[in-house]
């Protein structure tokens, strides 16, 4: 019962139901142990291990989300907190998104476990992925503002017309002379 | 039985209580009042004089003819505040029309004289059943930001309405067929007070102004639409109460606005300016009352900041200021050292300075509000527009500005990099110092708060009753955070935030003393459906989809509002009401 860790700022939290998984990042589970139940659960935590019976799968789905949003959050956070850069990045959770599974299998081999820990760390918070991937809204101007802006611009216009470098949208109108610097 | 009512009403005879409750006029207290028992409940219903309703939709004219017959004044709002910002459909609905039907029935509030409509849309048949049936007592008419009238009714209004004190009209969209309301207001009316066609773009005669103003000794304030104020020198010398002016216009030409201009005339009672389109060489002819000046409005000048900086260091008693981001942290600064007794700014909002229209000093940023925070600590309203922010900034202002009632804060899309983001800490010392804030927006962008941060708002805005929210919080976990801490809030308005249908609707039922909410830019479902975990008995629920016909940004609208009068029967098509019947 090696635990190996890959990240040292954070604790991992290790679910294991005994499910086949492709890589393992994380330890073996032992398999001298005996055939564990169906509804048995194993947590692997700091350097220890806790074994329940008799499990429910919807509760057993339940701690896995907690324990994948906890790890997602601690995952994501950084980034927004140390931002200087606040062009709608993406987090690091959007790197890899399976969705999370749903269904649990219960096959003895431990590898599936972790990958379904690790599916659930970086799927667990896809608001945060959506917000950033989600454009904003650009700020709404005042209408009465936005009427004096208009008004100003007229001004600018008819007081030098000719002046006006780009004419066909009203947004780029450029003058030779601002307001404010006339003698 | 007699014995028993007596018994109930304390011992004070009906006329006795009435007197007492005629010196009992907040809302609140009112309210108690008139639960107390039915007797106190029918003294409040025959003394009460003024009523605000927040939200038409709330009630219906029946219902408050029944409850406050004897009002002589009454308020009412309809559109969400979004309107003013071009974001709700014209057709939204906000129609005074079934109001004034029953304000105008025969025998029915009997005393009204003042009505005041904000947000509504007025039609012409509206004004003219008014003029025609209360045009013997009413003293004031607020038209405030309506809609869907014209320049005829307006000339019923003035020329039945022979009392009018106050004729308000600001930022109204009006049919303009000429000046012949005002002209029937000039030559009809001695009594009036305050007339404010602001922000409209009526014409009118100066000629008819200037009458006014010979007429009506007791003209205090009046704001006005564009006119080159070189053609109301006249009314300024007729004006001799005159305390507040706005609107006006100033006249382009090079050269030849330093003549036109020079000496310009005020009465000297005047103290409070708002001059539009006012630019640099015009500037001075406020100079010699700068000193009086209480309240200055520079939103549609067309000022530099270094104008900023000539000017304001002449007006050390200003109590209100307004201007827009062109100001500059250098300005700002010069206003924290002048204007000690500043109770309101406003920092306004200015072009996005395509083509060097705006001075490039002019943006405003945790500098200048740290110096308006430790210059200004009478100041109770403070909103800007800013292009950066620190935690520090908000820091100061909740150690500084210990009598802020109302903060707002927009940060720009401006600067690619923000100096210090997010703003967790200082929102939460913000909130934390100012304890008397009651209306509070912050207005940001992604990692501007965290999902703590949003925590913070719940937790340290316990007793904010009105807040706007945009671009806060990174997840639904900042909202569980925000209404888990079950803040007081009554009014709140979200925009552009990346919270779920199904999260809002949760959080939503848990804000204990919620009454309305308005959302724009969230992730909606295509028909609402989320929103069934907040259906509950008397609470409207709109979900308001963009169509081709409406102004707004293309994105979904949620509208919600407590409301005894059931669902509204005016809901244009592409509004959805949940749940479905």
């Amino acid at each position: 019962m090696v635990k190996e860790e890959k990240e040292s700022e954070q604790q991992q939290l290790d679910l294991s139901l005994k499910s086949a998984a492709p890589h393992n990042r994380y330890s073996q589970v032992p398999m001298s142990a005996p055939q564990p139940s169906k509804s048995q659960l194993t947590i692997f935590y700091g350097g220890s291990v806790c074994v329940y019976d008799a499990v429910p799968p919807e509760k057993a789905q339940a701690i896995m989300l907690i324990a994948a949003a906890t790890a997602a959050a601690s995952a994501i956070k950084p980034p927004a907190v140390n931002s200087n850069h606040i062009a709608p990045a993406t987090g690091p959770a959007t790197s890899a998104s399976p969705s999370l599974t749903r269904s649990l299998s219960f096959q003895s081999s431990s590898a599936a476990a972790a990958a379904a820990a690790a599916q659930a760390q970086i799927a667990a918070n896809p608001n945060s992925s959506l917000c950033k991937l989600q454009a904003e809204l650009p700020i709404a101007r005042r209408h009465s503002l936005q009427r004096f802006m208009e008004k100003r611009r007229d001004r600018i216009v008819s007081k030098a017309p000719y002046a006006v470098e780009k004419s066909s949208d009203g947004k780029e109108i450029s003058v030779l002379e601002s307001k404010p610097q006339v003698a | 039985m007699v014995e028993l009512r007596r018994a109930m009403s304390f011992g004070i005879p009906d006329v006795a209580l009435d007197l007492v409750l005629a010196h009992i006029e907040h809302p609140r207290d009112r309210d108690a009042v008139s639960l107390v028992c039915r007797s106190w409940h029918r003294a409040d219903a025959r003394t009460r004089r003024h009523v605000t309703i927040a939200m038409s939709y709330s009630t219906t004219p029946a219902v408050l003819a029944r409850r406050f017959p004897c009002l002589l004044s009454l308020k009412l709002k309809s559109k969400p505040r979004a309107a003013m910002f071009n974001l709700i459909p014209r057709d939204w609905g906000g129609a005074a029309a079934p109001w004034l039907a029953r304000i105008c029935q025969p025998s029915s509030f009997d005393l009204l004289r003042s009505l005041h409509l904000r947000r509504m849309v007025v039609t012409d048949p509206d004004l003219s059943l008014l003029a025609a049936v209360k045009a013997p007592l009413l003293l004031s008419l607020k038209l405030d930001r309506c809609d869907g009238f014209s320049t005829h009714s307006l000339s019923r209004i003035t020329s039945a309405c022979r009392k009018l004190e106050t004729l308000f009209l600001e930022e109204s969209i009006i049919e303009d067929h000429g000046g012949e309301w005002l002209h029937e207001l000039a030559t009809n009316n001695t009594a009036l007070v305050t007339l404010n066609f602001y922000l409209t773009d009526l014409s009118f005669s100066p000629a008819d102004l200037e009458l006014l103003a010979q007429n009506c000794r007791s003209l205090t304030t009046l704001k006005i639409s564009d006119h080159d104020i070189s053609d109301l020198v006249g009314l300024f010398h007729a004006a001799n109460a005159l305390q507040d002016f706005g609107g006006g216009s100033f006249d382009d030409e090079n050269g030849m606005a330093v003549n036109k201009y020079n000496n310009f005339y005020f009465p000297p009672s005047l103290q409070s300016l708002s001059l539009a389109f006012m630019a640099t060489d015009e500037m001075h002819i406020l100079f010699p009352y700068a000193a009086i000046l209480k309240k200055l409005d520079l939103q549609y000048a067309l000022l530099s900041t270094e104008d900023h900086c000539q000017l304001i260091p002449r007006c050390p008693n200003l109590l209100v200021l307004a201007v827009r981001e062109v100001v500059g942290d250098r300005g700002l600064e010069v206003v924290a050292q002048t204007c000690r007794k500043l109770q309101r700014l406003r920092v306004e909002r200015g072009a996005d300075d395509q083509g060097g229209v705006e001075d490039e000093q002019g943006r405003v940023s945790q500098v200048g509000l740290i110096s308006i925070a430790r210059g200004c600590p009478d100041l109770e309203h403070l909103a800007v527009h800013v292009s950066d922010i620190t935690n520090t900034a908000l820091i100061s202002i909740g150690t500084y500005s210990k009598n802020l009632f109302d903060f707002r804060l927009v940060l720009l899309e401006r600067e690619v990099t923000i100096t210090d983001l997010p703003l967790d800490n200082g929102v939460r010392a913000l909130l934390h110092g100012c304890t008397k804030l009651g209306r509070f927006s912050l207005y940001l962008r992604a990692g501007g708060l965290s999902d703590a941060g949003l925590g913070y708002i719940g937790e340290y805005g316990r007793n904010v009753r009105y807040m706007l929210l945009g671009n806060v919080g990174e997840s639904d976990r900042g909202l569980m955070l925000f209404a888990g801490s079950r803040p007081n809030l009554q009014k709140l308005e979200l925009r552009s935030c990346c919270f779920s249908e199904r999260a809002l609707a949760t959080a939503v039922m848990q804000l204990p003393s919620l009454r309305y909410i308005w959302v724009q830019g969230y992730q909606a479902t295509p028909d609402g459906s989320d929103l069934a975990a907040m259906v509950r008995p008397f609470w409207n629920i709109e979900f308001i989809s963009p169509n081709s016909e409406s102004d707004a940004d293309a994105q979904v609208q949620i509208l919600a509002y407590y409301s005894l009068a059931g669902r509204r029967s005016d809901c244009p098509p592409y509004i959805r009401c949940i749940p479905p019947l």
